[in-house]
């Protein structure tokens, strides 16, 4: 067995843990960032890459998201074009009346935290994207969402983190984590045991796997999402779209298991379209059925009808590490000195990864984060449990 | 959804699903056979006609085979494709035209073949180079597609094409395969039970050499020339390591390459359908895992073909066969006769079995050679040709820390277009394994997901028929 | 034109097509990527940087590299589509 030390270790190479590394490496830290497979393995290569913020609950989640947001344009200077970020801005589609009442509401909301967001009538649509039917009453609109490629964001901002002097141990699983007198002392893989102080819990949907290795229960339950990709096409579409059930199925498993969960559309840089997705609690299978891609065709179908006759090339599924309240979990656990977590970013973890990113390193490196971590500890949920 | 149900399912229409088809509607017994091409036969035998060289009579056999299925209790769906697969079996079906159908079915019997494989170098993305399999094709629609040719790549296919091109008056301006004469040599154990087939390789050798065509072993495709088309080919000799030995190149003008380096089996389907793969190189790469009665890992579905060693059309018709018997056995439907055909099949198909690893072992090189072969390729080379990905973006994506065929997929998009990787997945398999001084078969298939072949959005929403 | 048509006991009768416009004559029961092998047209689809010209490879219908626009519908694969009457082929390698 190989002994080897750190100061920081990173379980996990999706965005998440990516960008924690990114940032940490920023502040002068070098952490090593352990991944069970290949970079973006999980869900961060397995999603979708919008970058939205009309999709976030107005208080917190919004604040969070706008704080990330902000960071993207930096994110496009140092990492370059290969992570194709675009401020695309998005469309949030509405179907019907009762949507239109409760995504007016939302949109309020919306305004008052800040966000540039409006209300725009079907017509004003159908000029932005041509492609959507008359079944379209109205649409929120924000120029502040936007569209990156989520692999290609990982692998930069890993990139750029090797380059800041990180370690990449990849195709070895974190199997163990050495605790002694309520701290992290060193974690484990297969191969190497790692002698080091501080433990980032960045595994995803696998976070209560690396919990459990450390003693600490983490609710983190995978929900599946299964998406189909066409091929690649000269522009058909200028913005992010999603519909506004789909925002509605995300905070509401009621509505999603109901079937009534809407969809999201974006083209990618490559000219392909991406449609999405499911909302289910599958366990960790990471398979598609044929319900699930056809409950996604026939979503889509009637809001853009020209889109019938693109080829589907493939499809796949990606698990998002869902938590009760839908905000994440960050940040240093109580019962574990050294233990911090970062997962459970749901639907959100690409667009939410730079300012996790930020507000870990800004932890590590005991600074102040620039947003308060308090809200997304863990212990939320204990408290919330007693009371 | 209502699913329609049938009581056994054949996916593809060659050989080996004839010969199950065949058996099964003998006995009555309701079924289903698919094939996405309009013809049934599969590629070797497709669109052939008339008489066939006595040197193969698997072929004759499977066309009496096709002319006397018994459409009673057989329902033959050609043009549609097998696009996903789900437990039960539950099958999704493209027809070409029409809504999608989902079939369910208790018995499902794996019959999709192989496809050529092919290895990528300098100009292998330009029209006119195309597979040995499809010039072979292209001869028996009586359709001579140039003048002349090159035929290049490796293995014992290699011969046959450049006879059968010769034979209907093309010309072969050079046979270069890297395989060496004493690699391509059957061994004396095979030579007893396939006579047949050595006396037609000589038969063939013969009318190439007849004809002035070099045949030039260990010699490699170097790299296939033109502006917009092809126009010529060059080759070189290599070494025992696969080395290009300097100052052997020959500039051949051609209007077409034919081109192919053994075949590698269609385990898609079975691979969606959960079945357990083993990697055998010199049998074809990654194939299902059967036993003895052909019943893969999944209960209710066999294998038979191609899919579970590339052997040839003898194998897949006896394969189909088998497969058919032993379901009837499994029905309670099998008399004692039949009971001691499966028996008999069983022991010939050993026999098969080593006809094939003769077959496939030239085309397969050793690990030397694989690392030289791709060590000496330009960064600038295609590998996935729906996406574009070049070698420079594989190099690039190891040395940035990836180190599996999966990893280098999701970051370069390599096997991610319109063919589902279909061309290239093995490329990339064979380049990770010689970069990384891996063997090959040590990085699992990528997974595959339905749809198997594109579908139209429409019709994936819409009803099924 | 740069193929040739061989003597074939199972020819079928003379169907008209239209090949990028071009009248031409081919034999039912002839795949698409037969008769655009016999009219000498190689070249099906451009990809890539600079967008040069594709042509089919596998014949078999696995590499979808035959993808021509058959009476209308484009990502036709040549090579799985049997020549009707009538028939009006595109291809954009040109
Ligand atoms: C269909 C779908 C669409 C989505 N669309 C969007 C979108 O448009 N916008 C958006 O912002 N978000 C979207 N998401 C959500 C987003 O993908 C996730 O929130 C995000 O990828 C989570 O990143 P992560 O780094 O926490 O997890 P992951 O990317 O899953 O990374 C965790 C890593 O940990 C590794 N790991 C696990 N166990 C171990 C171990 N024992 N040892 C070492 N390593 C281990 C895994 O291999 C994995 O690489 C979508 C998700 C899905 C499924
Ligand atoms: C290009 C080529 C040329 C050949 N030429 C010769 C030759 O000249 N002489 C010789 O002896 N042998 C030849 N062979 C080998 C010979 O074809 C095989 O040994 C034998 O035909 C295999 O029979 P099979 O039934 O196992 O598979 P195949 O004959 O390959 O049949 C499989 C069938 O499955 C269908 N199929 C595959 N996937 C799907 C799907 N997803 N949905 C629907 N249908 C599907 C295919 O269309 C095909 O018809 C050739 C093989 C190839 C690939
Ligand atoms: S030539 Fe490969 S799919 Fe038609």
């Amino acid at each position: 067995m190989n002994e080897t030390a750190a100061d920081v270790a990173i379980v996990g190479a999706g965005v998440i843990g990516a960008a924690i590394a990114f940032y940490l490496t920023r502040r002068g830290i070098r952490p090593l960032v352990i991944e069970k497979e290949d970079p973006a393995a999980g869900s961060s290569g397995a999603c979708d890459g919008l970058v939205f913020l009309q999709s976030k609950k107005p208080g917190l989640h919004l604040e969070l998201a706008i704080e990330s947001r902000r960071r993207f344009e930096e994110l496009a200077q140092v990492l370059g074009p290969e992570i194709e970020f675009r401020p695309s801005g998005g469309l949030c589609l509405i179907e019907n009346e009762d949507e239109l009442a409760a995504l007016g509401r939302s949109i309020a909301a919306q305004r008052a935290g800040g966000l540039p967001v409006e209300l725009i009538a079907g017509e004003e649509v159908r000029r932005l994207e041509p492609l959507v039917s008359e079944r379209i009453l109205a649409a929120g609109f924000s120029p502040l969402d936007a569209q990156v490629n989520p692999y290609a964001l990982t692998f930069a901002l890993l990139r750029a983190a090797r380059a800041g002097g990180a370690r990449l141990l990849g195709g070895e699983p974190v199997v163990g984590i050495e605790t002694a007198a309520g701290r992290v002392r060193a974690v484990r893989t297969p191969r190497r045991r790692i002698a080091v102080p501080i433990v980032v819990n960045a595994a995803g949907a696998h976070a209560p796997e690396i919990g459990r290795l450390a003693g600490v229960e983490v609710p983190i339950t995978p929900r599946r999402g299964q998406l189909l990709v066409t091929a690649a096409r000269p522009p058909l579409l200028r913005h992010g779209l999603i519909s506004a059930r789909y925002i509605a199925a995300k905070f509401n498993p009621e509505l999603a298991r109901s079937g009534e969960m809407g969809f999201s559309l974006e083209q990618a840089e490559s000219g392909n379209l991406l449609i999405g997705s499911t909302r289910e609690f599958a366990g960790y299978d990471r398979r598609t059925s044929f319900e699930g891609i056809r409950a996604v065709a026939r979503r889509v179908l009637p809001v853009f009808p020209a889109l019938a006759s693109l080829p589907v090339i493939r499809t796949f599924a990606g698990l998002r590490p869902y938590t009760p309240d839908g905000l994440p979990i960050l940040g240093p656990v109580a019962s574990m000195e050294g233990f911090l977590m970062a997962a459970g970013h749901e639907g959100d973890g690409i667009a939410l990864s730079a300012i996790t990113g930020e507000m870990l390193a800004a932890h590590i490196a005991g600074d102040s984060p620039r947003f308060p971590l308090e809200p997304f500890r863990l212990e939320r949920f204990s408290t919330a449990e007693a009371a | 959804m209502a699913a329609e149900r049938f009581e056994i399912a054949i996916a593809g229409g060659g050989p080996a699903g004839i010969a199950c088809a065949a058996v099964l509607a003998q006995a009555g017994v309701p079924g289903l056979l698919i094939d996405e091409h309009p013809r049934l036969g599969g590629p070797g035998l497709r669109d052939a006609a008339g008489a066939f060289s006595p040197f193969a009579p698997a072929w004759a056999r499977t066309v009496r085979a096709i002319r006397s299925l018994k459409k009673e209790a057989l329902t033959v769906l050609p043009r549609t494709g097998l696009i996903g697969i789900e437990p039960g079996p539950r099958l999704l079906l493209a027809p070409e035209e029409g809504g999608l159908r989902e079939i369910a079915c208790r018995r499902l019997v794996i019959a999709t073949g192989a496809r050529e494989r092919f290895l990528p170098f300098p100009g292998w993305t330009l029209p006119g180079v195309i597979a040995t399999g499809a010039v072979q094709m292209l001869l028996k629609q009586g359709i001579l597609p140039a003048a002349d040719f090159v035929v290049g790549g490796a293995g014992p296919f290699l011969l046959a094409v450049a006879a059968d091109i010769v034979r209907r008056g093309g010309r072969v301006r050079a046979l270069a395969n890297e395989s060496r004469l004493a690699d391509l040599l059957p061994p004396p154990g095979l030579l007893a039970g396939q006579g047949v087939k050595i006396l037609d390789g000589l038969l063939r050798t013969l009318r190439v050499l007849v004809s002035g065509t070099r045949i030039a072993h260990g010699t490699r495709l170097l790299e296939a020339r033109g502006a917009g088309r092809l126009q010529a080919v060059v080759t070189a000799r290599v070494d025992k390591s696969g080395r290009h030995l300097p100052g052997t190149e020959r500039v051949v003008p051609a209007a077409l390459l034919a081109m192919g380096f053994g075949f590698t089996a269609n385990i898609e389907p079975a691979q969606l359908a959960g079945c357990p793969l083993f990697f055998e190189d010199t049998l074809g790469g990654w194939l299902v895992q059967t036993d003895e009665s052909l019943r893969t890992g999944v209960e209710g579905i066999y294998a038979a073909g191609e899919v579970t060693g590339v052997g040839g059309a003898e194998k897949s018709l006896l394969e189909g066969r088998l497969a058919g018997l032993a379901i009837l056995e499994e029905m309670g439907r099998l008399d004692a006769a039949g009971r001691g055909e499966i028996t008999r099949l069983q022991r010939k198909r050993k026999a098969l079995l080593s006809f094939g690893r003769w077959f496939n072992r030239p085309s397969r090189f050793a690990a030397a050679c694989r690392t030289n072969w791709f060590a000496s390729l330009p960064d600038e080379l295609t590998i996935c040709r729906c996406e574009e990905v070049r070698l420079r973006d594989i190099r690039r994506t190891l040395a940035a820390g990836c180190r599996t065929p999966a990893g280098i997929k999701k970051a370069t998009r390599c096997g991610m277009g319109v063919c589902q990787g279909n061309t290239c997945k093995g490329i990339l398999q064979e380049v990770v394994a010689a970069l990384t001084g891996g063997p090959p078969g040590g990085f699992p298939p990528p997974s595959v997901r339905a749809p198997l072949r594109p579908v139209d959005l429409g019709l994936l929403g819409g009803d099924t028929v | 034109m740069s193929g040739r048509r061989l003597p074939y006991p199972a020819r079928g009768a003379p169907v008209a097509i239209r090949l990028n416009g071009r009248p031409v004559t081919a034999f039912a029961g002839e795949t698409v990527f037969a008769v655009l092998c016999h009219e000498g047209v190689f070249a099906l689809r451009r990809g890539g940087p600079g967008r040069p010209p594709r042509g089919a490879l596998c014949g078999m219908g696995v590499c979808q590299e035959c993808r021509v626009t058959i009476d209308g519908t484009p990502d036709r694969r040549a090579c799985m589509t049997l020549v009707a009457e009538g028939m009006e082929i595109e291809t954009d390698g040109r």
